[in-house]
């Protein structure tokens, strides 16, 4: 019986389209790509290392996309199949290098990848359009009878992407190898003695995480039909790195929980009269502040936080009816 | 079966090692003892492939694995304890020798993500495996405890249940009796003496309770200065003048 209110809300995301209101269904859109790219980002944070170039590869997977359909004129399905290919094996050559560091050394060298990249973007106007983007992209072809147009056939893409990155989360999380990407932040030496090519394993997570960006971006491509520079900056990346604390790390479903409501307010503050665009940064510093301080674990420990303070008042009162 | 063969080991200037060769094998409890700073530590990690030797080589069951990385060295059949308690503490104890039966058996990470049949055969192995340890090491009534709770005799057992759970040849124990009471280094000395025997398992030890040593190893090397100055059996140890000067405290040597 725990599973219905779960049943519940899944039939609610799969039916909500049928409602008819374009806004939301762009919005829930919207989470399922941050979801994939946030899950992605999670994996290797789970074995200690920060990711600064998440955004940069989904913005490969989307340049990929972008070029192959426009400029090759090839069809769409092939193109988002080599995007995620192409970010992998680009991945995969980032990652021989940059996972030789750890801590800070990592953030940095990840970073200044994707700021060349974003560099590279703008300066390579012959092949990457410049400021300008790359922008007509063509709706993918359709699928067992799907056309691609409106809101809804794209919903359903998102939310299929969505589940697959879940599965894929899900099955690691299980796995040893998922397992054994959490001892790496603090005892990488003894995870060595006991035989673990952490490295090999670190660059394995790596490729996985970023095929995921780039799955994202190939989905960005489409959805919008236009890629451009200016959509995978390093604040995009901070964006990510925000919703996947505030959700807490420990489980995948953190990040879900993470992504999801952090969109879902940062949407309810455009609504607020006099909206300012610096409105959306600040309230997700703030957010970020506050669950550093006051739930470390992020969103996914407040029920164990709950229960817990619950269990310190009931020792409490104990403590008082036995000393009176 | 692990032979040491003229080992330097250079910082800088500063020779940690210098010529070092010894033989280990399985029959016997080596112990390795010396002052502090005498460069025993830095052989295990020399072995164990944290530290390149400068010059030299190590074999191991007539293989050179001289520059081998440390998981490799893992692999081959050697396993090893720390100084410094190093455990995964924020896991329990079951999930400690459960991460530390990663490579035996070995599931492919393909394999083990699909959850094929085998990969679950895999893991009913490492639930009875985990049982043998923890019985061995009589850890069984802390196993859902975390690691980081345990108290310091225990953890340092669990140290040695996680390089069990490398199914070793060759046990290299870096201060097993380390912070421990007189009981518990009893009951320390006991657990080595049944894994040696029992599970013939070589076992090189480096350790400053020179009671304990006494008492455990049958062949004991001395190092002093990162050279090995003696080699022999407890009682030529004890007697030797060299390894007497070198201890300066001669009473330490004499005693027991």
């Amino acid at each position: 019986m725990k599973s219905v209110p779960w049943v519940i809300l899944l039939v609610g995301i799969v039916l909500f389209p049928l409602t008819g209101d374009i806004h939301w269904t762009r919005v829930l859109i919207e989470i399922f790509m941050w979801i994939t790219v946030s899950l992605g980002f999670r994996l290797i944070l789970t074995a200690g290392q920060i990711n600064l170039a998440q955004i940069a590869f989904m913005g490969l997977g989307g340049y990929a996309v972008a070029i192959l359909t426009t400029k090759l004129g090839l069809n769409y399905w092939p193109s988002l199949l080599i995007a995620v290919g192409s970010t992998a094996v680009f991945a995969l050559g980032i990652g021989y290098i940059s996972l030789r560091t750890k801590g800070i050394h990592f953030a940095l060298a990840t970073f200044a990848v994707a700021e060349i990249v974003r560099l590279i973007w703008i300066e390579w106007k012959s092949l990457f359009g410049g400021v300008g983007g790359i922008p007509n992209i063509p709706p993918p072809n359709s699928v067992l009878g799907i056309q691609f147009g409106n809101v809804i056939s794209y919903y359903y893409f998102a939310f299929i992407m969505v589940i697959f990155s879940m599965a894929v989360m899900y099955r690691i999380e299980r796995s040893r190898f998922g397992m054994a990407l959490l001892i790496f932040e603090h005892t990488e030496d003894l995870a060595q003695s006991v035989g673990i090519d952490c490295f090999r394993y670190k660059n394995i997570a790596f490729v996985i995480g970023s095929s995921f960006a780039g799955l994202a971006g190939g989905f960005f491509a489409a959805f919008f039909h236009y890629v451009g520079s200016e959509d995978f900056t390093i604040h995009q990346t901070f964006y990510v790195l925000i919703y996947v604390l505030t959700g807490g790390i420990q489980s995948f479903y953190g990040t879900l929980l993470g992504v999801s409501s952090l969109i879902i307010c940062l949407k309810m503050i455009h609504h607020i009269p006099g909206f300012n665009p610096v409105w959306e940064p600040l309230f997700l510093g703030c957010t970020l502040l506050a669950v550093m301080k006051f739930l470390p674990g992020g969103l996914i420990s407040l029920p164990g936080r709950l229960s817990l303070e619950r269990f310190k008042l009931d020792l409490k009162r104990g403590e008082r009816i036995a000393g009176d | 079966m692990l032979e040491i063969r003229g080992i330097t080991k250079l910082f800088g200037g500063l020779a940690a090692l210098r010529e070092v060769s010894a033989l280990v094998e399985r029959e016997k409890i080596f112990g390795l003892i010396g002052p502090n700073g005498a460069g025993k530590t830095t052989l295990f990690n020399v072995i164990t492939g944290f530290y390149r030797p400068t010059q030299g080589e190590i074999i191991y069951n007539s293989k050179n694995i001289t520059g081998l990385k440390p998981f490799e060295v893992a692999t081959i059949g050697i396993g090893r304890t720390y100084q410094q308690n190093n455990l995964f503490y924020e896991f329990t104890v079951e999930r400690n020798i459960f991460l530390a039966s990663h490579m035996r058996p070995k599931s492919g990470i393909v394999e083990d993500l699909v959850g094929t049949s085998s990969a679950k055969k895999k893991r009913e192995v490492i639930e009875h495996k985990i049982e043998e340890i923890l019985t061995l090491l009589e850890l069984t009534s802390f196993r859902n405890e975390l690691a980081k709770n345990l108290p310091h005799g225990f953890q340092r057992m669990l140290g040695i249940g996680i390089a069990l759970a490398t199914e070793p040849e060759l046990l290299l124990l870096d201060e097993p009796f380390s912070g421990m009471n007189a009981a518990e280094t009893e009951s320390m000395m006991g657990h080595i003496k049944r894994i040696h025997k029992e599970k013939s398992i070589g076992v090189l030890l480096v350790e400053h309770d020179m009671k304990a040593v006494m008492g455990l190893c049958e062949r004991i090397i001395v190092l002093n200065f990162g050279e090995k100055i003696a080699e022999g059996s407890a009682e030529e140890i004890r007697e030797n003048p060299i390894v007497i000067e070198a201890y300066l405290g001669v009473e330490d040597v004499v005693q027991y």
